[in-house]
């Protein structure tokens, strides 16, 4: 118990240099970009005279040296201030509010499914290695993981929400009904998730199909199995006891670290399906140059993701006895 | 004896051929390698190809469906698609050789650095990249995009090649870690050969089948990116790109489908091809599959 204590608070005390880093590249980014950053929050839409760019300059201590903006923007961030939006004119905590758990029920349940695909058919197509079987689904998978999702999502828009009429097309919720029975609104809400969370959980479960395959085809190599294997045990306790126990380690690992890959499918799906989250308010604020909110978004998402790794850590380390010896 | 020799221990050309014949023999790997082919001679012959300049607006022939004069319709603007995505096809392979000839120099450089000397250098460099690999890139891509006033398709390609060489450096870097054990490293090094020089001349040359495999497989990834930007409206709106047929497919999707799906179909086979060349180069060379 001691050694997993010792374990999980140096886990967390790396999770503060990696902030200030990310802070860091993001801050620089803004700063070593070519342009004036007034210009840049101004975006290049108005002209205004040199007085209203001082006084810009002022307010937002841009007139101060870097390390001392630095500090202050960062330390903001820790007191969960995001920034200000000069494009919507409100904090930028406000304008992610609701979206932000938009996006984390659309990621989170796409995740979830195709945690459920692939993983059963990964082990699979290791378990009869160059089969038929083994070669179709490496085949689609690949096939599937080449796919620009936002494509895919864009011809089922056409075929089931405009040419079949089965789905609607874009958004998270019929507006303007009131529902008379709670299981309706229900069903409402679960007939606009279903093509955008689909065509995620599609394209996660293809990259997780590769991992899960590739991962358990090298637990099967290792000497344990040859032994268990020769001890004469079951095929099936050789498998599932031995080898499938091992392969999930670094899928755990890597299941975290993939939220990151998951998230970025997230803005194309949210784009193409109009879904109220973060990821489409990220492209319309990219569209109007609105740096602050940009930077914002960016650097919770870079917490959640510091968090969620963490949490994998913390996970792993009670799979995996060995870790806390380390 | 002439130590300086040791140079000698080299990749020999000899040593390739067996890897190609054996690429040769998977029928994936052809195929992956035939639609390149075809890509890049697309790329190239464009102007010659191409029907009509991509930009030529057809008046009063707007969002036609396919036919005889325009073999893949027009679009809302009336430009012809075929002409239109042929001439992408040439944008698509600029930004593959800048965005993954920037990530490749970069992720090499760095993960032979990391990997080779080890120590605080790796710890810092690794801990550099890791800031860029737990945090979703396309969000630092956008980002990074929305910077600047100008839009460019060579801009959008070097910021990808910019914020992902990461995933080459890591890969890079487990190679390297690999081969600096090795007993030739070892017989340079106590020859007295300088660092920079084991690195260039025994260590690289023998991670190339890796970095090989990498690029080739980062070809697609930054096809895709770039697509994905074009799509959402932000890379340059007024540059021939598949992308940027597709954002307009977008917003005509119920009158003319037709303009979203081809554009859409060709990012998908040109991914898929560079997909599986990449996994036939690495059937053939035998390297090992990093997953991240």
């Amino acid at each position: 118990m001691e050694g997993l204590r010792s374990y999980l608070i140096r886990r967390v005390l790396i999770m503060v240099p990696m902030f200030f880093g990310i802070a860091l590249v993001v801050f620089l980014l803004m700063h070593l970009a070519p342009g004036d950053p007034v210009q840049i929050m101004l975006g290049g839409r108005v002209q205004v005279t040199e007085e209203v760019i001082r006084n810009i300059r002022t307010r937002y201590g841009l007139d101060q040296p870097l390390l001392v903006q630095y500090w202050r923007w960062v330390t903001n961030l820790l007191q969960g201030d995001l920034g200000f939006s000069y494009v919507s004119n409100q904090p930028v905590a406000a304008l992610i509010g609701a979206r932000f758990w938009k996006t984390v029920q659309l990621t989170l349940t796409a995740q979830v499914l195709a945690v459920a695909m692939a993983v059963p058919l990964g082990v699979m197509a290791a378990l009869r290695y160059r089969s038929w079987t083994d070669n179709l689904l490496s085949g689609l998978s690949l096939f599937g993981y080449s796919m620009p999702s936002f494509w895919l999502g864009l011809m089922l828009v056409w075929l089931i929400a405009l040419k079949l009429g089965l789905l609607p097309s874009s958004g998270a919720r019929t507006v303007g009904v009131a529902f008379a029975a709670p299981w309706a609104a229900l069903v409402d809400q679960l007939k606009y998730m279903l093509m955008p969370v689909g065509v995620l959980a599609f394209n996660q479960s293809t990259f997780l199909f590769r991992l899960t395959r590739s991962s358990m085809l090298d637990a099967l190599k290792q000497d344990y199995v040859r032994t268990a294997r020769s001890k004469g045990l079951a095929e099936r306790v050789v498998v599932y006891r031995h080898a499938l126990r091992t392969a999930l380690l670094p899928l755990v690992t890597t299941i975290g670290l993939n939220l990151g890959y998951l998230l970025s499918g997230a803005v194309l799906i949210e784009t193409v399906f109009a879904w109220p989250g973060i990821g489409r308010l990220t492209v319309a604020m990219a569209l109007q140059r609105d740096y602050p909110t940009l930077m914002g978004i960016y650097m919770l998402l870079a917490v959640s993701m510091l968090v969620a790794t963490l949490l994998t850590d913390v996970l792993y380390s009670f799979i995996d006895p060995r870790v806390k010896l380390k | 004896m002439d130590w300086s020799r040791l140079d000698l221990i080299d990749v020999n050309l000899e040593g390739w051929l067996g890897p190609l014949r054996r690429l040769a023999r998977s029928r994936s790997g052809m195929v992956g390698a035939f639609i390149v082919l075809v890509v890049v001679v697309t790329a190239i012959l464009a102007p010659w190809i191409a029907p009509y300049k991509p930009t030529r607006l057809f008046y009063g022939n707007e969002l036609l469906p396919p036919s005889r004069d325009h073999w893949f319709g027009t679009d809302l603007m009336g430009r012809d698609i075929f002409s239109f995505v042929v001439w992408g096809t040439r944008s698509a392979m600029v930004v593959a050789v800048i965005a993954v000839g920037l990530a490749t120099a970069i992720g090499v450089a760095v993960g032979a650095v990391s990997g080779y000397f080890g120590g605080w250098v790796d710890m810092a460099l690794m801990r550099f990249t890791d800031v860029i690999l737990v945090t979703p890139i396309l969000f630092l891509i956008i980002l990074a995009t929305a910077l600047f006033v100008i839009r460019a398709v060579w801009l959008t390609a070097v910021i990808i090649g910019l914020f992902t060489w990461p995933y080459v450096a890591r890969i890079v870097r487990s190679e390297v870690l690999a081969l600096r054990e090795q007993l030739y490293v070892e017989a340079a090094r106590s020859a007295g050969v300088r660092d920079g020089r084991i690195i260039l001349r025994h260590v690289l040359p023998n991670a190339l089948p890796s970095i090989i495999v990498t690029a080739t497989i980062y070809v697609a990834y930054a096809i895709l990116t770039e697509a994905s930007l074009g799509f959402l409206g932000l890379g340059d709106p007024g540059a021939v790109t598949w992308g940027v047929m597709l954002n307009v497919g977008r917003d005509v999707l119920r009158r003319a489908p037709w303009v979203a799906t081809i554009p859409g179909l060709l990012i998908f086979i040109t991914t898929w091809a560079f997909n599986l060349l990449g996994d036939g180069i690495r059937e053939a060379l035998d390297v090992k599959e990093y997953l991240q």
